[in-house]
């Protein structure tokens, strides 16, 4: 827009102005289904406003008090530790992409070996678990980490040759001691978000992989450089401008991912898995507290406004080298 | 031209906002949410089928929405201006309801000739703030349910009954699969001594060392690996249809289905004394009721209201008692040949009715964390008890705009 920078806003609206007389009616809808909200959320956050409010929508103003109890993790509701949930946020978002990326990378370069048989009969199965509806997964994924019933008890059973119960959903301490902060339920509802995460990955690198001309590598073999030598020297830095802005993308996704979280483990044990968006889901339903969630709703939004910023520069600074 | 076709289109229009004014009965579509599956759910449509014979001119649509979510999903809708026009749910939610002003008292639409035919206790616990807030369908409290292919005596005390799972577990059948939920383990909680609420609904759940014996004993039972302890409703559930458990603690919505699958086999009987003090199960004593919502109009109302004195007459009050097993608020319903009843009815003898006010709802979720904490590990039955105590009262506080 630098080129109409010396002409006013005021000035550009009555310059065209059949063109936002065109687009006037569906601003009309937006301002009342997107920005009304919104600026609702905003005022609901500085009140008291709670179920009984609903019918009579005059709650009491409390300024920041909302926030304070955030932050403090005084808002009354069991398990709620906003900056337990928030570390664990951020855990839960970096495990997933790194696993989503690696295993996405690995078996996109295996599938891409030239002149491999059944090439395609791969590809489709291992897209399947991105095409299942996500929710449909989840609640199997659910029922398999019973621990009497569940397919991978019994599986890792039959493998080992003794009764395995592993209590995924149940126990809320570490089977890790090291990282004591990470119960039994984060590790089954990472092992259902990989699953469900690696095809997206696998594609885009797969894409990304067929635009390589096979020349290069051919010249790198003459040079005498070795497997190992190709896949850090030529794959990886051919294939990186086309997996950022994927890798952003699954950042954003995973950060906010509510179906996996609600329906394996559903935040629990005690809240130990809980993240940003299930907690202000259930500040509202069971808490009814729709003051707090909302001012809950605004840090939220805050936090992904942050790692918005800060992907963006990153992907801008990497985009300039290549 | 075109002032006659304005003219014949707005003759049209005028005549069209006359057309819905005959002599003939009004059809009026009733909407009514419910959590009942299973046999109940065929009792209620059975139900529909009937009442539409004499009254073709009603439409009834029935919605299941799952226990868990019902309340919220009722709560939100009837706030902003909607809902259904019938709730079936249980008493507890009166209160918060009322105060919310969700539902509409009833106390106009009922004669004392119709209430002389339906159970005292049950019409007592429908009232809150000296209205009648809903009507009554059935009576429920939670016992033990066993197999009685699998379990040769029921046990009397605690110990007893230690003993005997011990004995009845083998491979992948197991002796009890205790549900953990508080509202089916809360018995052993009163038992124990522990009391919710003080004369002023503030909690009081820490007071006494109820709470702390109460704890101990679940977590006494989760340490056995003959027990299965675990909050899943609906493993225990498929667990004794199968037979795979001989026993469980459920209440009497859920037996229908139990006498489909395994027959005459399923017994009911009270739940073994609790042997650190020698008292008796207390399991919560609660109605399942019918809700008017506040928000629909009075012809819409009545319309309801005919509707359900029709779900509470003895010939669907014995529908429901054979086929689903409710315990019956209408008195003219005869259920005393019925062991399974009967067994209900004595763990009812014992039990305590649920209190009705809106801080019962502040109860719940806090003390499932302290049973689900204590079973875990995390935290000592005197911590977790101290911890919900703070949590209930809090939610109490914040509910009273404290």
């Amino acid at each position: 827009m630098a080129d109409k920078s010396d002409v006013s806003l005021w000035e550009q609206i009555r310059r065209h102005k059949l063109a936002y007389y065109y687009i006037l009616p569906s601003a009309i809808v937006m301002a009342l289904i997107t920005a009304f909200p919104i600026l609702y959320q905003m005022w609901m956050a500085f009140t008291n406003f709670n179920i009984t409010h609903l019918r009579n929508p005059h709650p009491q103003f409390v300024g920041i008090a909302n926030f304070i109890k955030i932050f403090k993790n005084q808002v009354p509701l069991e398990n709620f530790n906003f900056w337990r949930t928030f570390g664990f946020n951020v855990v839960w978002t970096f495990a997933n992409v790194f696993l989503h990326v690696t295993i996405g990378i690995s078996l996109a370069v295996a599938l891409n070996t030239p002149r491999l048989a059944l090439k395609k009969i791969y590809r489709t199965l291992l897209v399947i678990p991105w095409a299942v509806p996500s929710y449909i997964s989840a609640l199997i994924w659910k029922n398999m980490f019973d621990v009497d019933f569940g397919a991978v008890n019994q599986i890792l059973g039959s493998i080992l040759g003794h009764v395995v119960k592993i209590p995924w959903l149940t126990n809320p301490n570490a089977p890790i001691k090291i990282l004591p902060f990470l119960s039994y339920a984060f590790y089954a509802d990472l092992i259902t978000n990989v699953w469900l995460g690696f095809p997206f990955m696998m594609v885009v690198a797969t894409g990304a992989l067929q635009s390589i001309p096979h020349e290069i590598y051919e010249a790198a073999e003459i040079d005498g450089v070795n497997e190992r030598g190709k896949f850090f020297k030529i794959t990886l830095p051919l294939i990186r401008s086309a997996m950022l802005p994927a890798i952003m993308l699954g950042i954003v996704w995973t950060f906010n991912q509510f179906n996996v979280i609600y329906l394996v483990s559903g935040g629990g044990p005690l809240g130990t898995t809980e993240i940003l968006v299930t907690q202000a889901y259930k500040i509202v339903n069971p808490g009814g507290l729709y003051g707090i969630a909302s001012a809950f709703g605004l840090v939220v939004f805050f936090i992904l406004l942050g790692i918005t910023l800060f992907t963006n520069r990153v992907t801008k600074a990497t985009e300039s080298q290549i | 031209m075109k002032k006659v076709l304005v003219a014949v289109l707005m003759i049209a229009l005028v005549s069209s906002v006359f057309a819905g004014c005959k002599p003939k009965a009004q059809p009026v579509t009733l909407t009514i949410w419910h959590s009942w599956s299973g046999a109940e759910l065929d009792v209620l449509n059975d139900a529909i089928a009937k009442y539409n014979q004499k009254h073709p001119e009603v439409t009834i649509n029935q919605l299941q929405v799952p226990f868990d979510q019902l309340q919220n999903k009722y709560q939100t809708e009837a706030a902003a201006g909607g809902g259904p026009d019938i709730l079936v749910g249980p008493a507890d939610w009166i209160g918060a309801f009322t105060n919310a002003n969700l539902i509409a008292p009833l106390d106009s639409y009922f004669d004392s000739t119709f209430l002389a035919d339906y159970v005292q206790g049950a019409l007592d616990q429908v009232k809150f703030k000296g209205h009648m807030m809903a009507f009554p369908e059935s009576t429920e409290c939670v016992a033990l349910i066993y197999n009685k292919s699998l379990v040769p005596n029921v046990p009397k005390d605690t110990n007893e009954l230690i003993t005997l799972v011990d004995s009845l577990s083998k491979g992948d059948t197991y002796g009890f699969v205790y549900n953990s939920g508080f509202y089916f383990t809360a018995g052993y909680f009163f038992a124990a001594g522990m009391k919710l609420f003080d004369d002023n609904y503030n909690a009081v759940v820490n007071q006494g060392d109820g709470g702390v014996i109460a704890l101990n004993f679940l977590k006494k039972l989760a340490s056995d690996p003959h027990f299965i302890v675990a909050n899943d409703y609906g493993k225990a559930d498929s667990m004794f249809k199968e037979g795979k458990a001989a026993m469980i603690i459920n209440g009497p919505w859920a037996v229908g289905d139990y006498t489909k699958a395994l027959g005459d086999k399923v017994g009911v009987a009270p739940m073994p004394v609790l042997a650190d003090t020698g008292k008796p199960f207390a399991p919560f004593v609660n109605t399942k009721d019918f809700f008017v919502n506040a928000n629909i109009s009075e012809t819409q109302k009545k319309a309801a209201i005919d509707f359900i004195k029709f779900m509470v007459s003895p010939e669907i009050e014995q529908e429901f008692f054979q086929k689903a097993k409710h315990i019956p608020s209408n008195v003219k319903v005869d259920t005393s040949s019925d062991p399974i009843i009967s067994g209900f009815l004595t763990q009812m003898k014992t039990g305590v009715s649920m209190p009705i006010a809106p801080e019962m709802g502040a109860v719940w979720d806090p003390m499932q964390t302290a049973i689900d904490s204590v079973l875990a590990g995390k935290a000592s039955p005197q911590d977790a008890i101290n911890t919900a105590q703070k949590t209930i009262q809090d939610k109490i506080n914040a509910m009273r705009g404290q």
